[in-house]
């Protein structure tokens, strides 16, 4: 279906339930040590209302929304302030890549799963952009992948709690130190950059992660090469 | 017809005192179908603290 050209919505403040920001930073780019400061705004809005649910990505400028924004939302704004996660410069060490492995998608999509007693919940999405390359792109928790996805989709795994390197890979890697809690859930985006070339690694809020999910498919994904 | 979500809810700000360009905005394709469509666009705060708007535009709309 065709997109129309252009469209503006008007959001009244008080149409408003729920507003969560995620933040986190990306490294800089080369000849710069600044860091750079991306925003995912979640709003959700009364019933009925079109859309009910949105969200708007903004960099650095996200700061100067919620400062702006912050006393008009008052306590149904909740600020998140996630890990950055950085550019793997060698990645020599994964030995596992990303085309070992095949993705195919599960229809329905399964139902989202309990968390294990003791154990913590890992869900990884993918977020779909038009005209992305497909290519599987693989998550490695302390050198073992637990979900590979491509633009689109997103699988879940435990793990025991402890301490973790996320490296999510495809013709590049990102990682990221966490250390996980047991009965808790976790929510990471594999972040496609330069069309799907790339991949980023970013961590999110369960509002942010389940909006994604909404439109995504499970990705039922195997190993293809030993 | 378009697949956007997103419909005018009342009459645009009279004016709008901070523009934020160059930001993503996705939503469901439509109330029927949970599939997200991604487009660029801009925020623009109201002058009167009551609303804001978001401006949506495909990529054969540019920039």
């Amino acid at each position: 279906m065709q997109k129309p050209e252009r469209r503006i919505v008007t959001v009244p403040y008080a149409d408003i339930i729920k507003v969560i920001a995620d933040a986190d930073a990306s490294p800089p780019v080369p000849g710069s040590n600044e860091i750079e400061r991306r925003y995912w705004l979640y709003f959700e809005r009364k019933p009925g209302a079109n859309p009910e649910r949105f969200v708007v990505e903004m960099g650095q400028d996200g700061a100067d929304f919620l400062t702006k924004t912050r006393p008009l939302f008052g306590d149904r704004l909740q600020e998140m302030d996630f890990p950055l996660g950085l550019e793997l410069l060698d990645f020599s060490s994964i030995t596992d890549l990303n085309l070992n492995y095949s993705v195919r998608l599960r229809r329905p999509n399964p139902p989202f799963p309990p968390i294990p007693k003791g154990r913590a919940l890992i869900v990884v999405v993918c977020p779909g952009v038009e005209d992305a390359k497909k290519q599987p792109i693989n998550l490695d928790a302390n050198g073992r992948v637990v979900a590979v996805n491509e633009a689109g989709t997103y699988s879940f795994v435990n793990l025991d709690p402890g301490e973790y390197t996320l490296v999510s890979q495809a013709g590049n890697a990102r990682s990221m130190r966490v250390k996980l809690e047991p009965d808790k859930a976790y929510y990471f985006f594999q972040d496609l950059i330069e069309e799907g070339q790339k991949t980023g690694l970013s961590m999110h809020s369960k509002e942010v992660a389940l909006f994604e999910i909404a439109g995504a498919s499970y990705s039922d994904w195997r190993r293809e090469k030993y | 017809m378009g697949s956007i979500a997103l419909t005018a809810a009342c009459a645009l700000p009279a004016s709008a005192a901070t523009t934020f360009k160059d930001v993503r905005i996705r939503c469901a394709a439509s109330p029927k179908d949970p599939k997200l469509t991604e487009y660029a666009g801009e925020l623009a705060l109201d002058d009167a603290g009551r609303a804001f708007t978001v401006e949506c535009r495909s990529r054969s709309a540019g920039s």
